[in-house]
């Protein structure tokens, strides 16, 4: 069985094949390429595996703009991802973009390489601007909490805050008194 | 979110980055659909460059494609 190390060296070599086709020209636009890792990789793996795909386009002639790191985060619903005849069933995943600037006829390349990964459960390849176009200029990749609750919690709580009533201390003679009203009344 | 003004133009942003999940949560309703200019008070510029950030959000798992 091959390692996911050589099968990306290998998509690499497709890629620079399809580069060499392809005619030079002096059209270069800026790309951001966002991508999710499977959640069966490590961080580490993730990382190694970002490195792949950045030293792809510095190789191709591409310069890196900005980058955030892969961070493994809760999907909002389930991806499936097909390796030979697996399929795997992805709630989670490694999210990571990049920036960079490269010639529009190596893009086809890039797609190759990102289709051909086996680690890689989904990408998005578009044309941006240069500038940061993100408001804080990160992410907040936070893993969230799940809020939503079980019937069952809910009713719970519902019992322990009836349960909860503020009760005022009572002074047993004042307790005494009103009882005495009561049994004379 | 119920404006008469535009949240992106006011806040002089140019481009809507699909990453920036939570100002996209902003102009979601509680099912996850993307809210109407009349609640939002978008230009209509901004209101399809809004819909596309959304629709990538949701397409990378950032952003839900329904809710509840």
């Amino acid at each position: 069985m091959e390692t996911v190390k050589n099968l990306s060296k290998k998509a690499i070599k497709k890629g620079e094949q399809a580069i060499k086709i392809a005619p030079k020209t002096d059209t270069s636009k800026v790309y951001e390429l966002s991508y999710i890792f499977v959640p069966t990789i490590s961080d580490d793996r993730a990382l190694v595996e970002e490195k792949v795909l950045a030293d792809f386009f510095t190789q191709n002639g591409g310069d890196m703009i900005s980058s955030e790191h892969p961070v493994l985060i809760d999907l909002t619903y389930p991806m499936l991802k097909v390796i030979h005849t697996h399929r795997e069933k992805c709630f989670k995943g490694h999210f990571g973009w990049m920036k960079f600037e490269i010639e529009t006829e190596a893009i086809a390349a890039v797609k190759k390489l990102l289709d051909a990964h086996e680690s890689v459960v989904r990408y998005l390849l578009v044309k941006t601007v240069r500038e940061n176009t993100l408001l804080t200029g990160k992410m907040t990749l936070v893993k969230e909490e799940r809020t939503r609750k079980s019937p069952q919690a809910v009713v719970e709580e519902e019992i322990v805050a009836e349960v909860e009533v503020d009760v005022a201390p009572v002074n047993p003679e004042e307790l005494d008194k009103s009882i005495d009203e009561l049994v004379i009344a | 979110m119920n404006n008469t003004k535009c949240y992106f133009t006011e806040n002089k942003i140019k481009h809507i980055d699909y990453k920036d999940v939570d100002l996209l949560k902003k102009f979601l309703n509680p099912h996850a659909r993307l809210l109407a200019r009349k609640r939002t008070g978008t230009t209509a510029k901004n209101q399809r460059s809004l819909a596309e950030a959304i629709k990538r959000a949701r397409f990378m798992g950032l952003l839900p494609y329904v809710s509840r």
